[in-house]
């Protein structure tokens, strides 16, 4: 791996990107003593076209903070794929959530499908899915240690109450544990 | 050492006004600056401070000179509709001197434009905003420290020469999150404006003839107007021709004449470069990471980054032309700060505008592409 890691979370507004997205990036500032930028793209509407966030953590100072070459890019909607796929550079991978995405059939091999929708059910709400895919990051990438990951989850969920927490520590593991079996997979 | 936090550029904004001892601030949302209302509505009553939503950008403005004259270090923040509807009361500030500042998250525009996408079209709009000769402080951040650090010097810059300063930054800086020290009040320097300290019944509030007027407080035992007409020393209306001249000139070189003190600019890898970037805000990024691409590649490429965009730092502009074989400068407009450079170039080098309003930011490719091109 080189010494910076880039990775898009990417889907439609409402999706909580920006919050996997910053809670990974704040994991690896502070915990890990990083640097680390999350930037993010949305449409001027609230909800239901393309948004992003652009996740960057290094060894080195960032100077720019979008994602450039992707290590890793994630499709929750069919929008967001329509506009990476194919299109992830050589060392990048693509994985969508096969509930929500139509692959196309000319990339396959090259790209994953992981039923995120599914495994947030299963974690106990549909909405946990971008801690899912906060874990599942962490997990292929190797990018924040488990203990500044918990740190953030118990940070932004404490309000709402253990049960919340516990829910979404849930969720990041079974996100983490998928990440790393397809880092595994593909190493 | 300060507080190691991961936050936004527009919540560093508000934490950065607080240490400088900003307790006031009026606005009316509006992305992509509406955080800094949001966490200034929060933070502010922490500190004993005052938050106003208000009901227009106009009211705004209006609202800071006024809390400004009764004391407080005042703020605002807003984006290009609001800095237009502001216009008029900065106007307001600057003729009556009232120390300010307001804060522009710039988005694309003109008029409404896209309300989240970046932009650098205000830079021209922060200069010549207002009518009628001036000069104005604006300063610009390209890093969430910047935003805690510089909007400290933005509240000094306005305590200390008795203007509004316009705090210049965009939705790339604005909504980026990174790591930024929240330094202790201990590592800062906080300038406060120079009080009358005299007999009540001789203070002029508009008596600069030793040095800068010191400004009083609204309901203190010194008894002042402030008027954005032409006035008097003593704030009264007047239009004596040799009075009109001299106010005029004054609100130029109270400022034009300390560009020195006033200039920030970054110098990266000039010693040695051929090519050289010049630029500013959030587009400072893309060049600084051009530069490390380009000079991974053997081309010799520094980077001048103007931080105080207005009065622009002629001096240190000059510098760079003098030593270039060719000067590059990416804006996120049509190409509003490139005459600022074009106008300092005795040699005639190449001045390469590298322009862009499809409101995505300029990639570092993209410059370094313009650079490689002049090499080649």
């Amino acid at each position: 791996m080189s010494k910076q890691k880039e990775v898009t979370i990417s889907g439609v507004g409402g999706q909580g990107m920006i919050l996997s997205g910053t809670l990974l990036a704040k994991a690896a500032a502070i915990h890990d003593h990083k640097k680390a930028t999350l930037s993010s793209e949305y449409g001027v509407e609230t909800r239901g076209t393309f948004a992003k966030s652009d996740v960057i953590v290094s060894d080195e100072e960032i100077y720019f903070p979008d994602v450039t070459e992707p290590d890793l890019v994630v499709c929750l909607h069919q929008i967001a794929y329509a506009r990476y796929s194919g299109k992830v550079g050589e060392k990048g991978v693509l994985i969508y959530d096969s509930s929500e995405v139509t692959p196309d059939l000319a990339q396959a091999g090259k790209e994953i499908g992981v039923d995120i929708t599914a495994e947030a059910k299963k974690a106990g709400h549909p909405a946990t899915a971008n801690i899912i895919v906060m874990g599942m990051i962490s997990g292929y990438l190797d990018l924040v240690e488990p203990e500044g990951a918990e740190e953030q989850i118990r940070e932004f969920f404490g309000a709402k109450g253990e049960k919340t927490v516990q829910m979404n520590l849930v969720a990041y593991d079974n996100g983490y544990a998928i990440g790393k079996n397809l880092g595994q997979n593909r190493e | 050492m300060g507080k190691f936090r991961f936050m936004q550029g527009n919540e560093a904004m508000t934490e950065g006004a607080i240490a400088a001892g900003a307790r006031f601030y009026a606005g009316y949302p509006i992305t992509p600056s509406s955080e800094v209302a949001e966490t200034s509505s929060v933070r502010l009553p922490q500190v004993g401070g005052t938050y106003i939503q208000m009901e227009d950008e106009i009211g705004s403005m209006a609202a800071l000179i006024g809390a400004s004259v009764c004391g407080k270090k005042a703020y605002t923040a807003t984006s290009g509709p609001g800095i237009s509807l502001m216009s008029e009361n900065l106007g307001v500030a600057m003729m009556g001197e009232v120390p300010c500042v307001v804060i522009d998250v710039q988005r694309s525009g003109p008029s409404t434009g896209l309300a989240t996408k970046p932009a650098q079209g205000d830079v021209m709009q922060t200069r010549w905003g207002t009518q009628g000769d001036h000069s104005i402080i604006v300063l610009s951040p390209s890093s969430v420290q910047d935003c805690f650090d510089l909007m400290i010097t933005a509240f000094n810059y306005a305590e200390q020469y008795r203007t509004p300063v316009i705090f210049l930054s965009e939705e790339i800086i604005g909504h980026l999150r990174e790591q930024v020290i929240i330094r202790d009040p201990e590592e800062i320097t906080v300038v406060d404006r120079a009080r009358p300290a005299g007999d009540p019944k001789d203070y002029r509030v508009y008596d600069h003839s030793q040095g800068l007027a010191p400004l009083a407080t609204f309901g203190s035992d010194y008894i002042f107007k402030i008027n954005a007409t032409m006035h008097d020393e003593k704030g009264n209306p007047s239009a004596n021709q040799e009075n009109c001249e001299r106010i005029v000139r004054h609100l130029s070189e109270k400022i034009e004449s300390h560009v020195k003190d006033i200039s920030i600019v970054r110098r990266y890898n000039l010693e040695d470069a051929e090519y050289i970037i010049i630029t500013y805000g959030g587009t400072t990024r893309s060049a600084l990471s051009a530069m490390q691409k380009g000079r991974d590649a053997g081309l010799k490429i520094g980077v001048l980054q103007i931080v105080t965009l207005w009065p622009a730092p002629g001096a240190e502009i000059e510098e760079v032309m003098s030593s270039a074989n060719a000067v590059f400068v990416p804006e996120l407009n049509l190409g509003q700060y490139i005459s600022e450079v074009q106008k300092r170039n005795p040699r005639n080098i190449p001045v390469i505008g590298i322009n862009k309003t499809n409101s995505k930011p300029i990639f570092p490719a993209e410059i370094l592409e313009k650079i490689k091109e002049v090499a080649d």
